[in-house]
C-alpha cells in the first residue's frame, strides 16, 4: 500500500481548471497513471485526469458509461484508472461522502493503490499548492485519511504559475468534462486542446 | 447580452462581472431604467464572485434609489451570506418574512443557508414545510430532490421528482432524470421503471444521449438478470440493440479524427453486449 501520490502538472492543471469552471457544483473526475508491468509503482503516478460531473454527482448510471468508456481508452492508451477527485458543492464542506468512497472502492479492486482526491475548497484561495487536496485510500475496502502532505505535485510552483496564466486566458471555459460531452457528443472529454496549451506553456 | 443572462436565469456570473467593469462602469447612467435591473444583477454576480468592493456599489446605489424596498434588503442579506455572517442574514430575512408571509423568495434564502452551513438534514426539514404551502413550485421540488440525493435517500427523491414529472410530463429531461434516480435504486422493477422512463425520454427528444445510454444500461440490466424470462430477455436484448446502434450512428456521424473516443464508445457497447448475450 503506497502512502503518497505524485501529481504530475498537466493532471493538477486541470482539476482546478475544472473546479474553477463551476465554482457553484459539485464536481468530480477520475485519476489516470501510467500501466507499469508487474510490480505497481510506488507512490502512484498520475500523469492524467478525466473530469466527469458538475450536474449531479450522486446518481449511478452516467457513472457507469463514463467508467466504462475511460477504462476502454485507458487500454488503448497503456494508461490505468488510479483514482477519483471531487469537489463539494458547499465551500467548508471538505470531507468524503458516500458517492466518493463508493467510487473509489470500485477502483480499487482494479488498482490496489487506488486513491480519493478531496478538493479543499477554502484553501484554494491561497497559494500553497499542496495543500489544497487531501488524500484518501483504501485499506481493507474502506476509504481512510492520508496524511496531507503526502501530495506532490511535480514543479509546484511552475503548476501553480501556468494554472494562473490558463486561468486568465479564460482556459477553464475550454474544458470539457463528461457532462458536456453528454449533452454534445461532439465535445472532446480528452481534452486534447487544453492539454496542449498547458504543454505549450510549460 | 446582461439582459439574455438575466432572462434566461444563465449563471455565468464571472462574465457579467466582467462586462460591468470593463464597459459600464462608467456608462450607467445611459440605460436609463433598466440601469437598477442592471445594478441588481451585477450585484448578485458580484457576490457570486465574491468581489465585495463590487457588490457594496450596487447595493448603495440601489439604497439610495429605493430605501425601502424589501428586494433591496434581500440583496443585502444575501451581501451578509457571502460574507459569511449567516445570522445577520437571517434577522434581515425574519423581518422580511414577518412582513410579508407570502414572500416565497426570502423562504427559500433561508433554506439555502442551511443547506450552505452544511444542515442537509434542516435544510429537507424546512424545504417540506416550505412545500406544503406553495405546492406548485416545481424548482423547489427538484432542490428537494437534490438535497435527498445527496443524503443517498432516493426512494424519497424519486417521490420529489414523481412530482416534477406531473407538473410537465412532456419534459423530457424530467423523465431522464427520474429514470436516473430509480436506476440508481438498482432492484430489477426499478430497473423496468428506469427503461420505460428512459424510452420515454428518447420519443420526446432522440437527441438526449444520457437518456440513449440509460436505454441501452437498463435494458442490458434486465436481459442480464438471472430472474428474467426468456420473452423479457429476448426483448431487452432488442431494446440494449437498437440503442447501441442508436448510440453508434451518432458517434460516426460526427466522424472525427478522435478515433481513440470512437473505440471507447464501441469498446463499452459490445462488452456490454457480450454480458447479455451470455
Amino acid at each position: 500500500m503506497a502512502d503518497s501520490v505524485v501529481l504530475n502538472r498537466q493532471s493538477y492543471c486541470k482539476i482546478l481548471l475544472h473546479v474553477f469552471k463551476y465554482p457553484h457544483c459539485a464536481l468530480n473526475g477520475l485519476l489516470l497513471a501510467q500501466k507499469q508491468k508487474g510490480k505497481e509503482s510506488k507512490p502512484p503516478h498520475i500523469v492524467d485526469t478525466v473530469p466527469l460531473f458538475h450536474l449531479n454527482i450522486g446518481l449511478t448510471p452516467m457513472m457507469e458509461v463514463a467508467l466504462s468508456q475511460v477504462d476502454a481508452y485507458c487500454r488503448a492508451k497503456n494508461l490505468v484508472i488510479a483514482g477519483y477527485y471531487q469537489a463539494n458543492e458547499s465551500f467548508t464542506a471538505n470531507s468524503p461522502d458516500l458517492v466518493s468512497c463508493r467510487v473509489t472502492e470500485k477502483i480499487a479492486e482494479h488498482f490496489g493503490d487506488a486513491v480519493l482526491l478531496m478538493v479543499e475548497n477554502d484553501k484554494l484561495k491561497s497559494e500553497v499548492e499542496n495543500a489544497a487536496f487531501t488524500v484518501y485510500s483504501v485499506h481493507d475496502g474502506k476509504a481512510k485519511k492520508r496524511d496531507v502532505h503526502k501530495v506532490q505535485v511535480q514543479g509546484a510552483g511552475t503548476a501553480a504559475a501556468i494554472t494562473a496564466t490558463l486561468l486568465a486566458t479564460k482556459q477553464h471555459w475550454q474544458l470539457v468534462d463528461f457532462d458536456n460531452h453528454l449533452d454534445d457528443v461532439s465535445l472532446d472529454w480528452t481534452n486534447a486542446d487544453v492539454c496542449e496549451k498547458i504543454r505549450c506553456a510549460l | 447580452m446582461l439582459r439574455k443572462f438575466r432572462d434566461d436565469n444563465d449563471r455565468r456570473s464571472e462574465e457579467v462581472v466582467e462586462i460591468y467593469e470593463e464597459c459600464l462602469t462608467s456608462k450607467m447612467n445611459k440605460l436609463g431604467n433598466e440601469k437598477w435591473l442592471v445594478y441588481e444583477q451585477v450585484c448578485l454576480a458580484a457576490l457570486d464572485c465574491s468581489r465585495q468592493d463590487i457588490a457594496q456599489k450596487c447595493l448603495s446605489a440601489l439604497r439610495h434609489q429605493f430605501p425601502d424596498s424589501s428586494r433591496v434588503k434581500k440583496l443585502a442579506a444575501m451581501q451578509h451570506e457571502s460574507l459569511g455572517s449567516y445570522e445577520r442574514a437571517i434577522r434581515i430575512y425574519d423581518s422580511l418574512q414577518h412582513q410579508d408571509e407570502s414572500s416565497s423568495s426570502v423562504r427559500k434564502r433561508r433554506i439555502s443557508i442551511l443547506h450552505a452551513a452544511g444542515k442537509t438534514s434542516d435544510a429537507i426539514v424546512e424545504l417540506n414545510a416550505y412545500l406544503k404551502q406553495f405546492m406548485s413550485d416545481y424548482e423547489a421540488w427538484m432542490e428537494l430532490c437534490d438535497l435527498y440525493i445527496s443524503e443517498n435517500d432516493y426512494a424519497k427523491a424519486s417521490y420529489c421528482m414523481e412530482e416534477v414529472l406531473l407538473s410537465n410530463p412532456h419534459n423530457h429531461l424530467y423523465h431522464q432524470r427520474y429514470a436516473d434516480i430509480r436506476y440508481t435504486q438498482g432492484t430489477i422493477d426499478n430497473m423496468e421503471l428506469a427503461r420505460a422512463h428512459y424510452s420515454q425520454a428518447v420519443a420526446l427528444n432522440c437527441n438526449n444521449v444520457r437518456a440513449m445510454y440509460g436505454l441501452f444500461l437498463s435494458a442490458s440490466n434486465i436481459a442480464s438478470a438471472p430472474k428474467s424470462t426468456v420473452q423479457r430477455k429476448r426483448d431487452n436484448i432488442k431494446y440494449a440493440m437498437w440503442a447501441a446502434n442508436q448510440i453508434h450512428e451518432r458517434y460516426q456521424k460526427l466522424n472525427k479524427e478522435n478515433d481513440t473516443q470512437m473505440k471507447a464508445v464501441d469498446d463499452m457497447l459490445e462488452s456490454l453486449q457480450f454480458a447479455t448475450v451470455n
